[in-house]
């Protein structure tokens, strides 16, 4: 029996999203600090082997309503908060931030509504002050993560391709990139195939033949990604009966010379006894900066956005 | 973008005759890049650059995520892996110097694993020397509010067999390729983000460039399909010439090349300029 532990994301930002910010920042939002919703991505295509950390990504598509999502890259749901002064930035009360966000998911889980709507159980908030004349955006992320009942443990750790078959590894891949691509859905064990549906279906199928299927962005050997976190919490809380002995599919698809390959993904089985939750648990989910402590990042854009300096450089 | 702008829609295939191709024929190939290639889809872009030529949905194509281990200067050369694809034209040619290599991440990644050791990741650039701008992100830190993660796997400076963890810090790439409407050709464009997850500047991203193509062959240029600063990309000057040899040197064998293969081709010889970005393509395809 071993403590459940998880891979943090971490956040990616690609220069299109500074762009897009700056527009709407002066054009939209203006003097308005209230948050913005904004989509990110992750993908559980990673390489196996923890080379490379988890990431969830915003991009110059961020703003949209609806963005493209494909087989082996998710969306998430967020919201950017912009303050217009760098000192309102760093007063934030950052304990109060993060538990406001986490208390929008402890609302779903115990008004029983994530069951259909799962998605909602991933999110992620950025704090950020953005100073438009020198081109530097201070930001820092959070990924709201609810705490686990430190009674819930892991009972065994396997390989995808331990408990599933290779016709059922070849039926789920095949199944996945014709997907409707949820971060969250169960998988059921067929005789030769296997079988995706909903994970609201969860109080009506035979659970010894199913597995919770959840995308997986880490590639560490043993450890899942962020993903799970609140959905095990969530599930402690409306199936505590179910949870010692539930099976998840940390569904990881990598690709090598053509094929997309799911065999390394992580069949967790948990274990230990499931406590009463009947209120919010504690909360966590700041990311580091890149020394390893609580603390935002800074991007210094002013090289690659500043008229002037472009100027310089075309020379 | 003058001449993009004047430049008409080619219409007619002149695919054998010269190695360009139309949009139809860029759409066709890329259906079967993505068909054959999974890490490849269709992208749309943003609202604001769409090009009339091309399918809304169907604009660019785009793989995110590729590993890159190491920088160009930390390969081995290694002769015998190399193949000279056009051998008559020894200054402009195509060097493939991956040809016979299979790659395998894990032991690419014990390689990385150890020089990590010797050469620790780069400070973030601070090319910036103006005082004003000198801001110390340590005044930002908090410290004894936030709640610590007890659950949270450590994934800086994990030492390896500590509590099994093994995180590397390891740069990626995001690849593009758009429909060149001037050089009637495809054209790659590559964006990178360091090991914390920022973007590469272009002084770090000639790293994971061949010596021999870093300063003629990639230019920093705006992208036709996003917003953003101006990203790098591999000049397209070169790809109807280069694949119109290949198409020869085909022929001379007695093959045929159809132009859906245009792209799984074209990804084989840019492979030269990034050898170390290690994206997947599939079909082994003999030259």
């Amino acid at each position: 029996m071993e403590a459940l532990k998880f891979v943090p994301f971490s956040s990616s930002i690609h220069p299109g999203f500074w762009t897009e910010l700056t527009k709407v920042k002066l054009e939209v939002a203006g003097l308005n600090e209230e948050p913005v919703d904004i989509i990110g991505t992750f993908t559980n295509s990673d390489p196996p082997g923890g080379a490379l950390q988890p990431r969830l990504s915003v991009e110059w598509n961020a703003f949209d309503k609806e963005i493209e999502t494909n087989w082996n890259n998710f969306s998430v749901k967020g919201t950017v908060t912009v303050k217009n002064t760098i000192e309102a930035f760093k007063s934030e009360d950052k304990a109060g931030f993060i538990q406001k966000e986490a208390a929008k998911i402890w609302n779903k889980i115990s008004d029983g509504s994530w069951v259909d709507n799962p998605e909602e159980l991933n999110s992620f908030s950025v704090l950020m002050f953005a100073d438009l004349k020198k081109f530097m955006f201070y930001y820092w992320f959070s990924f709201p993560a609810l705490n686990i009942p430190s009674s819930v443990v892991v009972a065994n750790c396997q390989e995808g391709k331990d408990v599933l078959s290779n016709n059922q590894l070849e039926s789920l891949t095949r199944a996945l990139r014709g997907g409707d691509n949820s971060v969250y859905s169960l998988l059921m064990l067929e005789e030769k195939s296997v079988k995706i549906v909903p994970l609201s279906q969860l109080g009506a199928v035979d659970l010894s033949t199913t597995l919770v299927c959840v995308a997986d962005p880490a590639s560490m050997a043993k450890h899942p990604g962020w993903t799970l976190r609140n959905l095990v919490v969530a599930l402690c809380h409306q199936f505590p009966s179910l949870v010692p002995g539930l099976r998840f599919l940390c569904l990881r698809a990598s690709v090598k010379d053509g094929q997309v390959l799911a065999g390394h993904s992580l069949v967790i089985t948990l274990g230990g006894e499931v406590p009463l939750l009947d209120t919010i648990p504690g909360v966590v989910g700041w990311e580091k900066n890149d020394k390893g402590q609580m603390g935002p990042k800074l991007a210094n854009m002013r090289s690659s956005m500043d008229p002037v300096k472009l100027a310089e450089g075309s020379v | 973008k003058v001449a993009e702008f004047l430049t008409p829609v080619l219409k007619e295939s002149k695919f054998q005759e010269t190695g360009v191709i139309t949009p139809e024929e860029f759409i066709a190939a890329g259906d079967h890049l993505v068909h054959h290639c999974p890490s490849w889809q269709w992208a749309s872009g943003s609202s604001d650059c769409v090009r009339e030529y091309l399918p809304p949905d169907k604009q660019f194509l785009i793989t995110r995520n590729v590993p890159c281990y190491k920088r160009c200067r930390q390969m081995e050369y290694s002769g015998e892996l190399e193949k000279v694809l056009d051998s008559e034209d020894p200054e402009g040619g195509w060097v493939d110097t991956h040809h016979f290599q299979e790659t395998d991440p894990t032991s690419l990644a014990n390689i990385v694993k150890d020089m990590v050791l010797e050469e620790p990741v780069g400070e973030p650039e601070q090319s910036d020397s103006e005082a004003e701008e000198a801001v110390d992100m340590e005044d930002f830190v908090e410290s004894g509010m936030l709640e610590e993660d007890t659950a949270a796997v450590e994934t800086v400076q994990e030492e390896q067999g500590v509590s099994g963890g093994e995180i590397l810090s390891t740069r990626t790439y995001d690849l593009n390729i758009t429909y060149d409407k001037f050089y009637q050709t495809p054209r790659l464009w590559l964006f990178g983000y360091s090991e914390s997850r920022t973007a590469l500047s272009v002084d770090q991203m000639y790293e994971d460039f061949s010596a021999d193509h870093a300063n003629k062959t990639i230019t920093m240029e705006t992208h036709p399909h996003l917003p953003g600063p101006p990203q790098a990309s591999v000049h397209p000057c070169k790809h109807a010439s280069t694949m119109k040899k290949l198409l020869d040197q085909i022929a001379e064998g007695g093959g045929e090349l159809g132009v859906h293969q245009y792209l799984i081709i074209f990804l084989k010889f840019v492979q030269a300029i990034i050898p170390t970005i290690e994206y997947d393509f599939t079909q082994n395809f003999s030259l």
